[in-house]
């Protein structure tokens, strides 16, 4: 009686531990999924279509990202060591300007793609941090792995980098941000930046 | 005639100037509000330490640890990197679009397809080369079916009614798969991106490439197949080079790291 009473107790406590742990282990996925979601929402909705509807579309492409992206994030690993070296002032600068390059481009990439299929392959979770394997499918059959890395250091879960055929966004911009920032001051990077982000959409 | 023409032509251009002129305002307004935005945010954050460098160890990202690719050919690549540019521009770009206009989409896909399907040999010699021999005999099938039910390869039925996956394999990757490291960033003049060891891989590949003993004999006709091959490919695709253009700092050293990371990625599958 004791003893089953244990077992009884110690299988009570396990479940106990694991449930928080099991209704978590989708979250990644499904943060992704509504994002994502959310966008083709916009880009499927008639009234939204088309050239003189552009600004308001991404505009609210735009928002929608915003809330699933962490730009301070990706910019302070795209910059590495560097990021401690610029002051307060040019690291809400380069964050804002960089954010606004990178989301220029996704969405001028995401109004392109509108009939493809996205597959959620896998989720991996590291303590705070979590992958989420996603393909994307294109009308040709052609299978694209992109996997989202997020954090939730914060609280929630945000993207911090974008991995596109085993290509990732932070490292790429890293090794650029560095190879200019030894020759070039962080203010001329910026202006660089901005010029970018303005001929992109 | 003459007069009106003139007329059309400059309102198109002050219409084109009224847009670009827009959009750049938008996009300067937005500049704006983020900095105010980010300004609220990041000072919080900032100097507590919350986000201090060790702290990302735990979180993924592999590849950065992955070193960078050594380029001491810097000069030559760049020579040849600005060589290919201009040959995308003038000459590949131009030609896939006017070929687009020619051949609608589920054509070239067909011509995608059917290069595909030629170069199984080179993917099932080479997973077999690495001991993987589910997959060699996979693409084996793939080879088969495509080739008979998928007509010569123009179809691909082993993909979409079979659900045989393909198994991107070189002899690059076989190397890699040895042990063998990258060597060096080489920028072949027409071909583009490539390595030490993924350019020796090129060569070796040659021999199991099907292209190389099927008619044409003459080697410019040959040359002619592939130019064909790159036209097709490039039309599938139209922007890539440009986006990536856009979204690069310095393309050089974009396509440059973005190559060593998709190819380290192969290897490492």
């Amino acid at each position: 009686m004791n003893n089953s009473f244990k077992t009884a107790l110690l299988a009570a406590l396990v479940i106990l531990i694991l449930s928080p742990v099991l209704s978590v282990a989708g979250e990644p996925t499904e943060k992704i999924r509504t994002a994502i979601d959310g966008v083709i929402e916009i880009l499927k909705t008639e009234s939204l279509k088309g050239e003189p509807k552009a600004k308001i579309r991404r505009e609210k492409i735009r928002s929608a990202i915003q809330s699933r992206f962490s730009f301070e994030a990706m910019t302070r690993r795209s910059l590495g060591k560097n990021w401690k070296k610029l002051s307060k002032e040019e690291k809400v600068e380069f964050v804002a300007v960089f954010g606004t390059m990178i989301e220029n481009s996704y969405i001028g990439k995401l109004e392109k793609y509108t009939d493809e299929e996205v597959l959620y392959e896998k989720e991996t979770i590291k303590k705070t941090s979590a992958e989420v394997k996603t393909q994307v499918v294109t009308s040709t059959g052609t299978k694209i792995p992109i996997n989202y890395r997020l954090s939730n250091k914060s609280g929630e879960w945000l993207v911090y980098d974008v991995v596109v055929e085993g290509v990732s966004l932070v490292s790429n911009y890293r090794s650029q941000f560095a190879q200019e920032l030894k020759k070039e001051s962080v203010a001329k990077l910026i202006t660089k930046l901005k010029s970018k982000s303005e001929n992109n959409l | 005639m003459k007069r009106k023409t003139t007329v059309i032509t400059f309102l198109m251009l002050l219409l084109f100037i009224s847009v670009k002129a827009n959009a750049a305002t938008t996009t300067k307004a937005s500049i704006e509000e983020r900095v105010q935005y980010a300004d609220s945010s990041i000072s919080d954050t900032l100097g507590d330490g919350e986000y201090e460098e060790d702290d990302f160890e735990d979180e993924f990202g592999d590849e950065e640890t992955l070193t960078p690719i050594a380029d001491p050919l810097e000069g030559f690549n760049r020579l040849t990197f600005a060589f290919n540019d201009k040959l995308y521009f003038w000459v590949l770009k131009p030609t896939a679009k006017g070929y687009m206009k020619v051949v609608p989409e589920p054509g070239r896909v067909a011509v995608k397809h059917f290069f595909t399907n030629l170069a199984a040999p080179i993917r099932i010699i080479n997973s077999a080369l690495q001991l993987k021999f589910k997959e060699s005999v996979v693409e084996f099938a793939r080879f088969t079916v495509n080739t008979t039910f998928g007509v010569a390869g123009f179809r691909d039925p082993a993909t979409n009614t079979w659900g045989l996956p393909l198994y991107n394999e070189d002899f690059g990757q076989t190397l890699g798969h040895w042990g063998a490291g990258p060597g060096f960033f080489i920028n072949l003049p027409f071909y583009g991106p490539s390595s030490l060891r993924d350019g020796t891989g090129l060569i070796v590949d040659i021999f199991a490439d099907p292209r190389t003993y099927l008619p044409p004999e003459e080697t410019i006709e040959k040359v002619g197949v592939r130019a064909y091959q790159a036209v097709n490919s490039t039309s599938l695709n139209i922007d890539f080079y440009d986006d990536i253009k856009k979204d690069a700092i310095d393309p050089y050293t974009f396509i440059r790291d973005a190559y060593h990371q998709y190819r380290e990625n192969l290897v490492a599958k």
